[in-house]
């Protein structure tokens, strides 16, 4: 505990240990806190602040009484014995209908009653792919098993290509279209695919953990550590959806990067390692000259096509003079900030700048 | 330190309810259920419906056991499920009279008063008028933002998932609630009481 730093008034108030002493000075911690109090006069303003607003924040709820807990508990015991009972999703829920017959089993399985949350659903590999088989029985499949030690390219029906993984599998309907009016494919392991374009049959690759639409678009879908994933945009846009739940996807843009984490049932969007300027930036020159920052935040951003958030009064007195060439994303992000002494942080697929602003 | 193993006891409990385990899910339940129901009261004063509501979510955890896999957090897994179940029932119940979403309501407007006795710091008791005050008077979103990650111990994250919002808007609504309880100075408590006398 002595590890963690308390430099913030956020620190101290969601701090369960301070909140502790500041409610009851005869806790353990109490040591701790005394201690920490007199090597830090200069925060004494912030602490009355921290313990003021701890102070605000009691409410005194009253408890349940445990009779009430019981016997609610009792109910639900009673209601399992018995059987006699209907969840309350059972009528399906307003998207649920636009699911294809394939999703549906999932759906049923995931129990739409509890609707946007998954219940992380676990389901394998071999229990999406027996769907996906299932589903497309009608038309003869095609399996491309990739090559051993070397990626392996295969050009699909309807033009797109896609690099299969040393190892990696590819299974899709033999005319690619289904009735459905989509394209769909499996991938067991991973590829990079380059997708034509059509917006009239959306492209759909599945895994065993997620689902990818595309309308045409280039992205690469890795396997992640243990039975994660991990999909990355080159060019145009994509949405991901877990297998869990059909009904909320992520959209996905140009250098950004969804990895799958399997243990939680969670996607998380992050920005690629390596962001890579957009194709068809005609001018991709970085001069400033006494330019305002907040126009180099949006050229940075129109070049590489990621958000970067700032705030707008903070940097309104803040300008740039420097040259940049062919630096790496975060390398060109550390020279602005070095410049204006500020800082940023990635957060969910976005650029984050903190600064005190310019004098 | 002492809530680590509270979560493991947690997820143990959660395994054993996963296998069918029916005394794990009594203690699930009871371990929970006050969590559940003051989250709740944020949102309807209506207690028969939450207590339908977290009713319905245990019976549906039980029917699904087998297809539930493993969580790192009981806590918010269910907060979650709570959130969207009971804003559900309370839109469909409002239909006829208030069409509308339901809504996390005001925290501290119409919360007793501050217990100012119980403040042991008597210089800090103004202060902390004034930070309730400033607390009432946040949008209903940055007050529920600040009940998870205080009441509930929630991160950011975790907030972004019961809230079923994302995590910049969640830093976001966190960092203006923070911001204007900051701005809170004690300075102003100190002039005015020698001011008063020159009042009168």
């Amino acid at each position: 505990m002595g590890n963690e730093l308390y430099n913030s008034l956020e620190d101290l108030v969601f701090s369960r240990s301070f909140r502790n002493w500041v409610l009851n000075e005869n806790t353990p911690e109490a040591d701790f806190w005394s201690g920490w109090l007199a090597e830090n006069p200069d925060k004494h303003p912030m602490v009355n602040q921290a313990k003021a607003i701890i102070y605000a924040l009691q409410l005194n709820l009253r408890p349940l009484p445990e009779e009430t807990v019981e016997r609610e508990i009792g109910k639900v015991l009673q209601k399992l014995h018995e059987g006699r009972f209907s969840l309350p999703g059972e009528e399906p829920l307003r998207r649920a209908r636009s699911v294809t017959r394939l999703w549906r089993i999932a759906a049923v399985v995931a129990v739409v009653a509890i609707g946007a949350w998954s219940l992380h659903l676990h389901r394998t590999h071999r229990d999406v792919l027996q769907t996906f088989l299932a589903d497309h029985k009608a038309t003869p499949i095609v399996q491309h098993t990739g090559r051993t030690d070397s990626t392996h390219t295969l050009t699909l029906p309807d033009g797109s290509t896609v690099m299969l993984t040393p190892g990696s599998r590819l299974y899709y309907p033999e005319k690619l279209l289904t009735s459905g009016h989509r394209r769909e494919v499996y991938l067991d392991g991973g590829g990079f695919f380059d997708i034509a374009h059509n917006a009239v049959y959306p492209f759909y690759v599945y895994t065993h953990s997620v689902v990818t639409k595309v309308l045409g678009t280039s992205f690469r879908i890795s396997p992640g550590t243990g039975a994660g994933t991990i999909i990355t945009v080159a060019s145009g846009k994509i949405s991901v959806y877990r297998n869990s739940d059909l009904a909320d996807g992520i959209i996905l843009t140009p250098n950004q990067r969804i990895t799958y984490d399997p243990a939680r049932d969670r996607l998380d969007r992050s920005i690629a390692d390596e962001p890579q300027q957009l194709a068809g930036n005609a001018d991709t020159s970085l001069v400033f000259n006494g330019t305002p920052l907040a126009t180099v935040f949006h050229r940075l951003q129109s070049l590489y096509g990621i958000t970067i958030l700032y705030d707008e009064e903070a940097v309104s007195g803040c300008s740039l003079s420097v040259t940049m060439g062919n630096e790496p994303f975060y390398e060109k992000l550390n020279i602005i900030c070095k410049a204006i002494d500020a800082t940023y942080e990635s957060i969910d697929g976005q650029i984050v700048i903190t600064t005190r602003g310019c004098k | 330190m002492g809530s680590i193993n509270l979560l493991d006891e947690d997820l143990l409990l959660w395994n054993q309810f996963r296998d069918g385990n029916a005394d794990a899910f009594d203690r699930l339940m009871r371990t929970h259920y006050q969590d559940l129901f003051n989250y709740g009261s944020r949102f309807t004063k209506d207690e028969d419906l939450i207590k339908d509501s977290i009713q319905d979510l245990f019976l549906t955890l039980w029917t699904n056991r087998l297809s539930i896999s493993e969580t790192s957090f009981v806590k918010y897994y269910l907060l979650k499920s709570l959130r969207h179940n009971l804003t559900r029932a309370i839109s469909r119940s409002r239909h006829y009279d208030h069409p509308g979403e339901a809504h996390f309501e005001n925290l501290f407007n119409g919360a007793p008063p501050l217990e100012t006795n119980l403040i042991r710091e008597e210089h800090l008791a103004d202060l902390a008028k004034k930070m309730r005050k400033v607390l009432a008077g946040l949008t209903r979103r940055q007050q529920e933002v600040i009940y998870l990650r205080f009441y509930m111990d929630a991160d950011v994250e975790e907030i972004a998932e019961i809230m079923s919002l994302n995590r910049q808007s969640v830093y976001n609504l966190l960092h203006d609630a923070l911001r204007k309880l900051r701005r809170v100075s004690p300075k102003k408590a100190f002039w005015f009481p020698y001011l008063l006398p020159l009042l009168f």
